[in-house]
C-alpha cells in the first residue's frame, strides 16, 4: 500500500471516531458513510507543537474537516515529515502535496515579489496588509505571480508586528550589526546584509540548534509568545524592538493550482471561509499570547527589551525603503507589485491619526484604570 | 421596515451532492439588525459555505430599536441580531467591554482577550443570562470625535450639544458636558443640530453627508477606542445545532468579522484621502483626553457595583489589559511611531 493510502486509512479512522471534540453521532449523517472524503495532503513550514503558526495550520485542517462533515479530509504533515519546511511551495507546484501552510517570503528565491504577500520592512501592519490583499489589488497580483508556478494561495492571518530580534550584545549603532550572523528571512535579511551583517534563513525548528552550535549569533522569529517557548532568553541577552523587518507577517495557505481548480465550488467556498476566519483567530492568538508571554519574560525571566536608538532606526529605515523599492527593478511583475503596494502604504499612512495605533500610543501601558 | 432574504445567492453550493444536502436538515435563521448590509454579507457567506442549507433572512430595523434586539433574540421572537452590544448596557454594562469601553482595549487587544484568555468565557456568561450566544462581528476601528468647530479645550464641551452612544452618554455626563443625547434615537437629518457627535466612522459620516458639517475629526478619542459589533443567536437555537453547523456558523461569523475590519480600515482611509482639505484632522486637546480618562475610570468603577457578572468580567478585562497593553506599546505602537516618522520625511 502506498504511503498515501496508509494516511488515508488513518484519516478515515480518525474521522469515524469524531475529531476535534465532535461526537461520532454528529458525523453519522448518510453523506459521511456514502462517499469517501476528498483527501488533501497539507504540508507545513512549522514543526508540530509550535504555538501560533502550527496551531493555525492544525485549526485550518480541523475546521475544514469538521464543517465538511467528512467530505474533505485535510491531513497535516509537519515540517520535514513529507517535505522540508521551506520546500512546500515547490512541492505544491509539482503536485507532490496538494496544500501548504507557510509564508510566501520563504520563496523569494523564485521572485522577490513573494515578500509582499508576507511582509515588507517598514511596510504594512497585519490589518493594512489584509486591506491591500482584499481591496487594494493585492490578491490579483498574488494570483498572477503564483500562476507562473502553478500555485494558488490565500491569506490566513497574521503574526502581527514582530520584535526586532535577539542579540548577544546591545545594538547601539549600525556598526554593531556588521559581522553578525543572524537568522532573518525575507527582505529584512537583505536590509541587514546591506548593512554588513551575514544573514541566513532557517526554519523555526532549526534556530535553537544553530545558536548552540554557533553557526548564528543573532536571530529573530516572531515575538514573545514563540521566543519564550524557544528559550531565546536563556541564550541571548539583548532583546530589541521595534522590529523594522516584519510589521505584519501574513501566513498563507497555498494549493497546487490544478488541484484547486478541480475542487467543487462549495469546497472552495468552505476553504476560503476557513482561511478568512484565521485573519481573526490566528492574529488574535499571537496578539493575546504575545502580551501574556511578554509579561512572563519581564517578570519571571528578567528580560529587559531595549529600544533601538533613533539614529539606528533611521539608518535601517533608509536602507529598508531602498530594498523594498528595488524589487520594482527586478522585472515588470516586481514593478507592478511594488507600485500597487507602495500606493497602499501611503493610503494607510495617511489614515494614521484615527488608527488603533494612534489610540494605543496616546493611551500608553501604564496606570490604566489606576483609580478603579 | 424591510425584510430581506438571502437564499443561496451566488452559490456554487448547488453542485453539492443531493445526498449530502438532504442528509442534514435545513436551518432557517431570522435575524434583526440596523446594519442590513453587514448582516447580508454574513447571510451570503453562510449560504455559500453550507450549500444553501443554512438560510439567514435579514430584517432591517431602525437603530433606535437596537436596545430591544437582545430581548427579541433571547425570548425567541427572532433567531438572532447584528448590533453594537453597547446598545445593551442598560441590561448589563459589561456589554460595553465587548463593544466600546472608554479608555479600554483596542480591537486587537479585545480579540486577544477573547481568543486566548477569558473574554469569550465572560461573553458566554453574559449571553446565557439573556438567552443568547454572541460573537464579535466586525469593527470599524477607533472613532474620532466630530466637531463643527475646533476644540479649544474642556470648556468647549460645557455648552456644546453632544450626540454619542453607548458608554459615551455616561462618560460625557461624568465630564460635566451640558447636553448629551443618544444619536441612535435621533433621525439622520437631526444629527446636524449637534455641535459634537461620535460613534460614526469617516465612511459613515460621508454616507450621511455629514462631513461638510462636522469638519473637524478630533483623535485619539478615548471614549470609543473600538467599535465592535456582535452577531447574537438565540441560545436554544444555537444549542440545538449540530457541532458541524455550530462550527460552520462560528467560522463564518469570525471570517466576516475580520473581513469587515479590513474593509472598514480601507474605506475610512479612502474617505480620509477624498476629504483631505475639507475635514481637518485635529489632535485631541490634552485636558479633554484627561477628562475622558477620568470618566473612563469612573465608569469602570461603577461596573464593579453592577452585579457579579459585570464585576467579574471587568476584573478579568483589567487583568488581561495589564498584560496586553505592554505588548501593544513595544510592538504596534513602537513600530507605528517609527514608521510614521520615517514616512513623513
Amino acid at each position: 500500500m502506498s504511503s498515501r493510502g496508509k494516511k488515508l486509512n488513518r484519516r478515515q479512522a480518525m474521522v469515524g471516531a469524531g475529531t476535534f471534540g465532535i461526537g461520532a453521532s454528529a458525523l453519522a449523517a448518510p453523506a459521511v458513510a456514502q462517499s469517501a472524503p476528498t483527501v488533501i495532503r497539507m504540508a507545513t513550514s512549522w514543526p508540530q507543537g509550535l504555538g501560533g503558526l502550527a496551531d493555525s495550520a492544525q485549526r485550518v485542517a480541523d475546521r475544514i474537516n469538521t464543517i465538511s462533515g467528512g467530505e474533505i479530509a485535510v491531513e497535516v504533515n509537519w515540517a520535514g515529515t513529507l517535505v522540508g519546511a521551506l520546500a512546500v511551495h515547490d512541492a505544491a507546484a509539482s503536485g507532490e502535496i496538494d496544500m501548504y501552510h507557510s509564508c510566501e517570503y520563504y520563496f523569494q528565491g523564485k521572485h522577490r515579489g513573494m515578500n509582499f504577500f508576507t511582509t515588507v520592512p517598514l511596510g504594512l501592519t497585519g490589518l493594512e496588509q489584509m486591506g491591500w490583499i482584499r481591496h487594494g489589488g493585492g490578491q490579483a497580483l498574488w494570483d498572477e505571480l503564483n500562476a507562473e508556478f502553478g500555485v494558488k494561495s490565500f491569506a490566513a492571518g497574521s503574526t502581527g508586528v514582530q520584535m526586532g530580534g535577539w542579540f548577544a550584545k546591545e545594538i547601539n549603532s549600525v556598526d554593531d550589526l556588521k559581522g553578525l550572523t543572524m537568522r532573518i528571512p525575507g527582505l529584512g535579511g537583505q536590509v541587514l546584509t546591506a548593512l554588513g551583517a551575514n544573514t541566513v534563513v532557517l526554519p523555526g525548528g532549526g534556530i535553537v540548534e544553530a545558536l548552540f552550535d554557533g553557526s548564528i549569533d543573532a536571530t529573530e522569529w516572531v515575538g514573545p509568545y514563540n521566543d519564550l517557548h524557544f528559550g531565546f532568553q536563556k541564550l541571548l541577552s539583548s532583546y530589541v524592538y521595534p522590529g523594522f523587518h516584519e510589521p505584519g507577517t501574513m501566513a498563507s495557505v497555498g494549493f497546487n493550482k490544478g488541484f484547486w481548480d478541480r475542487l467543487p465550488q462549495e469546497h472552495k467556498s468552505l476553504i476560503e471561509m476557513v482561511c478568512d476566519a484565521e485573519l481573526t483567530s490566528h492574529t488574535a492568538d499571537y496578539y493575546g499570547n504575545n502580551g501574556i508571554a511578554l509579561a512572563q519574560l519581564l517578570n519571571e525571566n528578567g528580560v529587559q527589551p531595549t529600544r533601538l536608538p533613533d539614529e539606528v532606526w533611521r539608518q535601517i529605515s533608509e536602507v529598508a525603503i531602498d530594498v523594498a523599492a528595488s524589487v520594482a527593478e527586478d522585472d515588470a511583475m516586481g514593478r507592478k507589485i511594488y507600485e500597487s503596494w507602495a500606493i497602499y502604504r501611503d493610503l494607510m499612512n495617511g489614515s494614521a491619526p484615527v488608527s488603533q495605533s494612534a489610540y494605543l500610543a496616546k493611551r500608553g501601558a501604564e496606570d490604566l484604570f489606576v483609580e478603579v | 421596515m424591510k425584510r430581506r432574504t438571502v437564499l443561496g445567492a451566488g452559490l456554487g453550493g448547488l453542485a453539492l451532492s443531493a445526498t449530502a444536502v438532504s442528509a442534514q436538515s435545513r436551518i432557517p435563521l431570522s435575524i434583526v439588525t440596523d446594519m442590513p448590509e453587514r448582516a447580508e454579507g454574513l447571510a451570503r457567506r453562510v449560504s455559500a459555505a453550507s450549500a444553501g442549507r443554512i438560510a439567514i433572512s435579514v430584517r432591517e430595523a431602525p437603530a433606535s430599536d437596537a436596545p430591544g434586539f437582545l430581548d427579541a433574540a433571547g425570548s425567541g421572537r427572532v433567531d438572532g441580531f447584528v448590533a453594537y452590544e453597547d446598545a445593551f448596557i442598560a441590561d448589563n454594562p459589561a456589554y460595553a467591554l465587548f463593544s466600546a469601553m472608554p479608555g479600554g482595549m483596542s480591537p486587537s487587544e479585545c480579540e486577544g482577550w477573547c481568543e486566548v484568555a477569558d473574554g469569550t468565557f465572560f461573553r458566554d456568561i453574559l449571553g446565557e443570562e439573556h438567552g443568547v450566544k454572541t460573537f464579535a462581528f466586525g469593527d470599524d476601528g477607533p472613532m474620532p470625535l466630530w466637531s463643527k468647530e475646533p476644540l479649544r479645550g474642556l470648556s468647549s464641551l460645557t455648552s456644546a450639544r453632544i450626540g454619542t452612544r453607548g458608554m459615551g452618554l455616561q462618560a460625557y455626563r461624568e465630564m460635566g458636558a451640558g447636553s448629551v443625547e443618544d444619536i441612535t434615537q435621533a433621525r439622520a437629518r437631526d444629527l446636524r443640530r449637534f455641535d459634537l457627535i461620535e460613534g460614526m466612522s469617516y465612511s459613515e459620516m460621508a454616507e450621511r453627508e455629514l462631513l461638510g458639517v462636522f469638519t473637524h475629526a478630533v483623535a485619539p478619542n478615548a471614549i470609543r477606542p473600538m467599535s465592535t459589533r456582535a452577531f447574537g443567536i438565540n441560545l436554544a437555537k444555537w444549542q440545538g445545532m449540530s457541532p458541524e453547523d455550530q462550527t460552520l456558523l462560528e467560522r463564518c461569523v469570525t471570517a466576516e468579522h475580520g473581513a469587515i475590519r479590513a474593509k472598514a480600515k480601507h474605506d475610512n482611509a479612502l474617505t480620509m484621502r477624498q476629504v483631505d482639505g475639507q475635514v481637518s484632522s485635529d489632535a485631541m486637546p490634552d485636558d479633554i483626553w484627561n477628562a475622558q480618562i477620568a470618566a473612563a475610570n469612573a465608569l469602570m468603577g461603577k461596573m464593579f457595583d453592577a452585579g457579579n457578572t459585570a464585576a467579574d468580567a471587568a476584573d478579568a478585562y483589567l487583568y488581561f489589559l495589564a498584560d496586553v497593553a505592554g505588548w501593544s506599546e513595544i510592538g504596534e505602537v513602537a513600530y507605528f511611531n517609527g514608521r510614521k516618522e520615517v514616512l513623513s520625511q
